[in-house]
């Protein structure tokens, strides 16, 4: 299964919804969508990652690299219905104080508010 | 089991359904499989990205196997040798703007296995994992 990236806008953030899996086949495509986002001008992001089943090692460089750009630009993330197999992937590769994980969406938009 | 694959990351799906059915046959627990799936995804990425001077169409050999309350993965490749036990391991503790994007992949697989062994066979990369099947 591929990845399915959807984006919505709610209270000035754009929502992304990720539904699949991140690999070393599509993770260049995850990380173009999301950069591009950026480069657009979004500076509040977060990541609907309730269908979001899948990441390796390629997937969590593309997030390295999101990040870095959303923090040169001054922007905000949050990432919200993790699953316990992905957030294991994210803890294991040190990336939980950089994604900060929450619940549910309002929580998630109140972070990055 | 055994699965045959080409150096193509193609192959991926089918390397992956492999890992799916048969980690079901035998009963494994949903965590074990996904933890199957990346150390799979991964030194088979490795392999096809990084391992080919050619473009040649080369074969890359995946043996997994359960023995009592272990699963023991195999995997042959005829790349140039490389022995990803010598990479360090990525620093993680470093600030976002230090962290360096390489090594995740290998990092991972040495994290979720519980033995992982290099070895050049006549002129061939094997790299053999244990993983206990209980909970980590």
């Amino acid at each position: 299964m591929d990845i399915t990236i959807t984006e919505d806008r709610r209270d000035g953030v754009a929502i992304v919804g990720l539904r699949g899996r991140v690999h070393g086949g599509n993770a260049d495509t995850f990380e173009e969508r999301l950069v591009g986002l950026i480069e657009g001008g979004e500076r509040r992001l977060a990541l609907d990652c309730t269908g979001f089943d899948y990441v390796s090692s390629a997937g969590v460089r593309a997030m390295i690299v999101v990040a870095k750009k959303l923090k040169d630009a001054g922007g905000k993330i949050a990432l919200f219905g993790v699953n316990q197999n992905v957030r294991d992937v994210l803890d294991i590769t040190g990336l939980l104080d950089i994604f900060p994980m929450y619940e549910d969406e309002d929580a998630a938009l109140k972070a990055v508010r | 089991m055994r699965i045959e694959l080409k150096n193509d990351l193609k192959e991926m799906g089918r390397l992956l359904d492999g890992v799916e059915s048969w980690g079901q046959e035998q009963g494994l627990s949903p965590k074990m499989i996904f933890d199957l799936h990346l150390v799979l995804d991964e030194i088979f990425t490795n392999i096809v990205n990084y391992g080919y001077d050619d473009a040649a169409e080369h074969q890359v050999l995946i043996d997994v196997e359960r023995e009592a309350d272990d699963v023991r993965v195999r995997v042959e490749d005829d790349a140039r040798a490389f022995n990803p036990l010598e990479r360090p391991d990525p620093d993680l503790g470093v600030p976002l703007e230090e962290r360096k994007v390489g090594g995740l992949g290998i990092y991972l697989v040495r994290q979720l296995m519980d033995e992982v062994e290099y070895t050049r066979e006549g002129g061939k990369n094997v790299l053999s994992l244990r993983r206990g099947t209980g909970p980590r």
